[in-house]
């Protein structure tokens, strides 16, 4: 038998050992379109906006004195406005408003709700507001939000903003500015921003994810190798037949997952074999490295804890939760080790830009590919196998 | 046979795998050090901006042309905080802002930038005169939370602008502040991730622990010949990775207090809180060893369970927007409570709270039971 037609019966013989194995199998196959429908059914399902709890105090009503004005003033024409802008404002609620002039514990109360989780934010109108707006002067409004969950600051902080937005509009005090907000290379709006923001992000994770761990144990945990080994077959073609598996197997996941994401209503702004290719090299990355955690484990127990160690660090490095760029030189390098940092923005720019491959991710990946698949070769070689 | 042989047994199996026991306290090693120097700067510019003005351009609304604020806006846009990279353009006719936005809206393609900012014509003409003015801005909607942050950060340039040129007539100023964040003189973007990443890390290092600790056993049902009962087994494979979990948790505490953690509360319930995820970590490798028949399988239902916990972190879709009947699908998974109960402890200086703590450990008991219940009948072949 020659050197091909070696290569195609082991192709056969590992196609014959995953399909004896159901759950890798289930694993190879259902898993990705199942979490897609999964993520697209949670986001169907969720809220798309929860309103934020305020607690309002205001000393509006208390003595002010303004500049060159000795005689102590107790307007409070402006508070009411500004409670109407709270009452009016989408996702923010007025959990309790409180005169500190009538009830000088307002604040210790807002302040124990605000510890207890109760509330989201206090907000506070000093003594002086209204005199100052009535006056054409500064009026400020001071507000404490939670900031324990640094996720969520920024839609707390612009949900207040909003509130002064409409303030200004209810009080007819002058703008002088208005800024009007266009987003370039958003979702069109028949499309579900939120499910096509987060599967953007999490295509190439899965994908890597998936085909990392649908290859970590393929060299060491098959039993004939050594046996195999006997035979005029070599190491190089035992592992090239696992490669050339493996990579069938990757394009049909690819078809599944893209099925199961447009299906769910993916609004890709590129060219769908641009994305096709994007996650076949990210796929194929991922194929690669699992191989070489496989001939680099001499047991399994070993394989499983190299796969959660690659896992997490191409995750924490891939600049999906942590910047790249706000990491010291040589962790940038060390990012650029895993597909990820090239996947996540080749697909993102292909998806929501409609731009072409970008040649610089795409020639990292294909380095990233062959650098694994060297390695791997080169680690077989040298593998010690007892029969 | 006595629960201490079986605990000398297991302790003696992990010593005899010399690399597999290196890796046990190796990897955490690693990912916490990468975690520190990942996460050790701060946060950066928000936005990087191109600035087009076409104030200098003729508007036939007014008699004269004035761009007398344009300069002072850009300078406001250069001192804000908030903005990097910032390119400053002026055009003296359409064509030339044609031209100008051509080039920025290529930029903003190609992600180089994240906003442009248009001064309409009639800029400084407007203000003169106290009319409303509209600034124009486009931005890259490509990330979900762009036009929020966008908005927000405008504030502080347009705040700067005003003040600058006395225009606080009427002027409401909002004075955010932040209660139980961290200091900014401190490693903010470390420690805000702590809560979600390090119960991650510390959960996915236990489940890998013990995931594979009954299903790759191979003498286990020759033991099974002999007296030792399977609840015995289990007790003693609970305390050995439980042991090396302590270990390992204490090595990512060490490790987070030498790269600067931010803890308000007690440094002892962050450490327990951790010891805790650790603990949910052991049990539900357990059940998963013990529900799997082969090593393969194992793994497979570890990286499963370990994808689903991820998914449904809150870091995807925050729990409080997801529908009442899901709630509870989300309190199976140990981070809806270890992330409020690291966050309550680390930000608040909250004590040590007993629900999400409770929870943790009913987790682990259900799991520990189920693993128990499924290494019952288990029928191992000699």
């Amino acid at each position: 038998m020659g050197r091909i037609g070696r290569i195609v019966s082991l192709v056969k013989k590992e196609f014959r050992l995953l399909w004896a194995d159901k759950p890798n199998l289930l694993l190879a196959f259902v898993m990705a379109p199942v979490i897609i429908w999964l993520f697209a059914w949670m986001i169907a399902m969720s809220a798309p906006v929860v309103e934020m709890p305020v607690y309002v105090v205001t000393y509006d009503s208390n003595s002010a004195f303004l500049p060159n004005n000795t005689t102590a003033q107790y307007e409070s024409q402006y508070t009411p406005v500004l409670v109407d802008a709270i009452n009016t404002t989408t996702g923010i609620k007025l959990f309790k408003y409180q005169n500190a002039t009538e009830n000088p514990y307002a604040m210790t109360e807002a302040r124990a709700l605000f510890a207890d989780k109760k509330i989201t934010a206090i907000i506070t109108i000093p003594a002086e507001f209204s005199e100052l707006l009535g006056a054409n002067l500064t009026g400020l409004v001071d507000c404490m939000v939670d900031a324990s969950n640094a996720m969520n600051v920024q839609g707390y902080l612009a949900k207040v903003f909003a509130v002064i937005e409409k303030f200004r509009i209810l009080a007819n005090v002058t703008q002088l500015y208005q800024v009007e907000t266009q987003l370039e290379y958003g979702i069109p709006e028949t499309y579900d921003q939120d499910f096509n923001l987060s599967v953007t992000m999490i295509l190439s994770f899965i994908i890597f994810g998936i085909t990392t761990v649908l290859t970590i144990l393929v060299v060491v945990q098959e039993a004939p190798i050594p046996r195999l080994l006997l035979t005029p077959t070599s190491r190089s073609e035992v592992l090239l037949a696992k490669y050339i598996t493996y990579a069938i197997v990757l394009n049909v996941q690819i078809v599944l997952v893209l099925i199961a994401t447009f299906a769910n209503g993916l609004y890709c702004a590129g060219s769908v074999g641009d994305l096709y290719v994007g996650l076949l090299l990210v796929g194929l990355t991922g194929v690669a490295l699992g191989m070489f955690i496989s001939t680099l484990s001499k047991t399994k127990t070993q394989a499983n804890q190299f796969f959660y160690m690659f896992l997490i660090l191409a995750t924490m490095l891939s600049g999906i939760f942590i910047p790249l760029d706000s990491m010291p030189l040589f962790l940038q390098i060390l990012a650029y080790a895993f597909p990820l940092a090239h996947g996540d923005p080749l697909i993102r720019a292909v998806v929501s830009k409609g731009l072409p491959l970008d040649p610089t991710h795409l020639a990292w990946l294909v380095g990233v590919f062959l650098g694994y698949f060297v390695l791997s070769f080169i680690v077989m070689r040298r593998r010690q196998e007892e029969v | 046979m006595p629960l201490s042989s079986l605990l000398a047994k297991e302790f003696t199996q992990l010593k005899a795998d010399k690399r597999s026991l290196f890796m046990l306290f190796f990897i955490p090693l690693i990912l916490i050090i990468i975690f520190g120097l990942a996460t050790g700067g701060g946060p950066g510019a928000f936005f990087n901006v191109h600035v087009i003005s076409c104030d200098q351009i003729d508007d036939p609304n007014f008699i004269l042309n004035n761009e007398t604020y344009e300069m002072s806006f850009m300078g406001a846009v250069n001192g804000s905080s908030s903005f990097g990279m910032k390119y400053n353009n002026t055009c003296n006719s359409s064509t030339q802002f044609e031209s100008l936005f051509a080039a920025s809206n290529a930029a903003l393609r190609r992600g180089d930038i994240d906003a442009i900012i248009v001064l309409p014509a009639n800029f400084s003409e407007c203000i003169s005169s106290k009319i409303n003015v509209t600034i124009q801005s486009y931005i890259d909607g490509t990330d979900k939370t762009a036009l929020t942050a966008f908005k927000l950060a405008m504030e502080e340039p347009l705040s700067l602008f005003r003040i600058e040129n006395s225009l606080v007539e009427d002027m409401v100023i909002l004075m955010p502040a932040q209660e139980y964040s961290v200091p900014s003189w401190l490693k903010l973007m470390l420690n805000y991730a702590i809560p979600l990443l390090i119960p991650i890390i510390v959960l996915g290092t236990t489940m890998n622990l013990s995931a594979l600790s009954i299903v790759s056993e191979a003498p286990l049902p020759r033991l099974f010949m002999t007296p030792t009962g399977r609840r015995e087994i289990l007790t003693a494979k609970l305390v050995t990775y439980s042991t090396v979990m302590i270990l390992q948790s204490i090595e990512i505490f060490v490790g987070v207090v030498l790269f600067g953690l931010y803890c308000a509360g007690s440094l002892f319930d962050f450490f327990l809180s951790l010891v805790l995820v650790g603990f949910v970590g052991v049990c539900m490798g357990l059940f998963i060893s013990a529900i799997a028949s082969t090593e393969q399988t194992a793994n497979q239902i570890y990286i499963m369970l370990f994808i689903m916990i991820t998914m449904f972190s809150g870091a995807f879709i925050p729990a409080e927007q997801l529908p009442a009947f899901m709630q509870p699908l989300i309190s199976v998974f140990p981070l809806s409570h270890a992330t409020p109960l690291i966050e309550g402890i680390m930000f608040r200086g909250l004590p040590f709270n007993l629900l999400d703590g409770g929870y943790l450990l009913l987790l682990s008991g259900i799991f520990v039971v189920l693993a128990y219940i499924a290494f019952k009948l288990k029928n191992p072949e000699v």
